[in-house]
């Protein structure tokens, strides 16, 4: 193979110098009896390679190695940093994407209970209630978010500001809800 | 070793073919011109190869067991001992629990045969034993068409093993002992310094524990009792899983504080006449028997250095702690009290330290705090973690809470006035 592409890389070398050297002497090409009919299928052959490199060139990507970086040691979340990493891919403009939701929710909820028992010294059940009532906390997201059917939705400039805002509105109904509970928490 | 086309030239070849087509078909030999330089390129990309590649790696460290904290220099020579290399890109294997503070642990360059290339960098010791891994090498050819990977390793290992200090806060101990005298206060009554009860005389009594001075009073003969002080067997138990290696806000590890409070704990427990062991739920199996005397005070300062148990960077695998737990329990001396340190990150840790408290080994949590309070995930977690401390104090088994900040001992201050 090695073979092949020593004889053919030659053979090009020999005509790119002669090519080069019918620039400089243009006459000698004269010698050449080579017609136009040639030429235009050299052209053609040379087009038909181009556009196939083309091709080539947009089925592949420029590959390298991926050295690892090394300086900087092990870098580890903070307690809590997971969970946010997981509310930000998992809510987007378009509303809730994938099947986590339950397991989110249910986590506020629990920790909401234990949190309203603890702060009003009710029993698991009351604050289960009283969560379910919205009236476990001032902000209106944040009751809506937990509360049962009869919870009013936020007022309406709330809701439109959260529409018209940046981040993605269930993003901001957890964020509100889970700074209740650790609100709740802080004033015990 | 990966050797990998580029493909870098692969657009240059169709600039170059265009320009000659349209050269040749217009008739413009300045266009074929150029048309055949980029061609000249591209068949140069395309004939020449990465070279073979033969190198030595030499690495030598300033410090082979450097105190925590301090800079190690780290030598790497490279020597090339075959073909000359163009283009040659090396980056060390730098043990992921060390960082580097000072200069790089990569080196570009070119290399003729027999010729050695030198670069240094600085890391800061930490503890642990920390082997560095394989350098990364890559050689290009003049073009960059075709380059080669390939790993070359030489063992170096870096031990770095911080003392204990010389002097420990003491723990408040859970009134649960050994058979030996020592200075846990017990329940029950006997010989001791400290007055507990009188009871009725029986037969074989010493004479010196008749309450005399009672006897003249009523005409009663009894006997005095004095609480029995025992001394304690106290396990450690650290908390290694995965959660245990979230870090604070400065980014230090919680696992780290936790061992830290091991140490002074131990001089402290140790100093005191108990009986001290250490095990871990973490990546290895890990378990020091409880006993007392210098060369545990050594064995435990060890293990708290360089165990793969409790190494400093998390565990690749999951830990099924629930086998872990199993093992500590037939490895716990039926008398012995735990004291688990973990950050309380999870629910898991906080009911695994109740079911211990409930197989008998009465338990105390030392909790560093590492929770932030930045993102509402972050205050999450910390009122969680709240939760669960309350949940533990409600179940009658001690908290110490402390924030690394602080020194230990505040905290285990205000576990002293908590309890009657």
């Amino acid at each position: 193979m090695s073979r092949v592409r020593d004889v053919l890389a030659s053979l090009g070398a020999v005509l790119v110098g002669l090519g080069f050297l019918f620039v400089v002497q243009p006459g000698l090409a004269a010698v050449l009896p080579i017609p136009r009919l040639a030429l235009i299928v050299i052209g053609l052959l040379a087009a038909v390679e181009g556009i196939r490199s083309v091709q080539r060139r947009r089925g592949s990507e420029i590959v390298g190695a991926e050295p690892p970086d090394p300086e900087f040691g092990i870098e580890t979340d903070a307690p809590g940093d997971d969970f946010d990493a997981r509310i930000a891919r998992l809510s987007t403009r378009r509303g809730w994407i994938g099947g986590d939701f339950d397991r989110v929710e249910n986590r506020l909820r629990t920790a909401a209970i234990t949190v309203v028992a603890a702060r009003y010294g009710l029993s698991k059940l009351e604050a289960r209630e009283r969560i379910e009532a919205g009236s476990w906390t001032e902000d209106p997201v944040a009751a809506a978010f937990l509360g049962g059917p009869t919870v009013p939705q936020p007022p309406l400039e709330v809701r439109l500001r959260m529409r018209l805002g940046t981040t993605p509105r269930f993003q901001r109904y957890v964020h509100r809800t889970a700074d209740a509970i650790a609100a709740t928490w802080e004033a015990r | 070793m990966t050797v990998r086309q580029t493909h870098r030239w692969y657009g240059v070849a169709a600039v170059a073919f265009f320009a000659a087509a349209g050269g040749i078909l217009s008739s413009r030999p300045a266009l074929l011109l150029v048309g055949v330089v980029g061609v000249g390129y591209a068949a140069y990309a395309r004939l020449t190869t990465a070279p073979e590649v033969s190198l030595t790696l030499d690495r030598t460290v300033s410090d082979q067991e450097p105190p925590p904290g301090s800079e190690v220099e780290v030598t790497v020579e490279l020597t090339n001992t075959g073909d000359p290399v163009f283009d040659l890109r090396v980056v060390d294997g730098v043990p992921p629990g060390l960082e580097v503070t000072e200069g790089s642990p990569r080196l570009g360059t070119a290399l003729r045969p027999d010729k050695t290339a030198t670069f240094s960098y600085t890391v800061e010791a930490q503890r642990g034993q920390h082997e560095f891994g394989a350098a990364t090498i890559l050689a290009r050819d003049a073009s960059g068409a075709e380059e080669r990977e390939l790993e070359q390793a030489t063992e170096t290992t870096l031990t770095c093993i911080p003392s204990l200090p010389p002097a420990g806060p003491s723990i408040p101990l859970r009134p649960q002992t050994a058979q030996y005298t020592g200075p846990v206060p017990t329940t029950s009554g006997g010989a001791g310094v400290e007055f507990y009860a009188t009871r009725e005389y029986r037969p074989g009594d010493a004479m010196t524990r008749v309450d005399w001075s009672r006897l003249a009073r009523t005409g009663e003969l009894s006997t005095v009792e004095f609480r029995e002080e025992r001394m304690a067997t106290v396990v450690l138990v650290l908390d290694a899983r995965q959660s245990a290696y979230r870090s604070d806000s400065e980014g230090t590890p919680a696992l780290e504080h936790a061992i830290d409070a091991a140490r002074s704990l131990t001089t402290s427990l140790l100093g005191d006449g108990h009986q001290v062991g250490i095990a871990a739920f973490g990546a290895e199996p890990c378990w020091l028997a409880p006993t007392t005397g210098e060369d545990q005070r050594a064995a435990i300062r060890r293990l708290l250095a360089i165990h793969p148990g409790v190494e400093p960077t998390p565990p690749q695998s999951q830990i099924v702690v629930s086998r872990r737990v199993r093992q500590l329990r037939r490895q716990l001396p039926a008398n012995a009290q735990v004291i688990l340190l973990t950050p309380l990150i999870d629910d898991y840790i906080a009911t695994i330290a109740g079911r211990l408290d409930a197989y008998g080994h009465a338990a105390t949590v030392l909790t560093p705090d590492i929770t932030g309070g930045e993102t509402p995930g972050q205050r999450l977690a910390r009122t969680e973690r709240g939760l669960r401390i309350e949940r533990l104090r409600g179940n009658q088994i001690p908290v110490i809470d402390w924030t690394p900040t602080d020194p230990l001992e505040q905290a285990l201050g205000i576990l002293r006035e908590r309890q009657p």
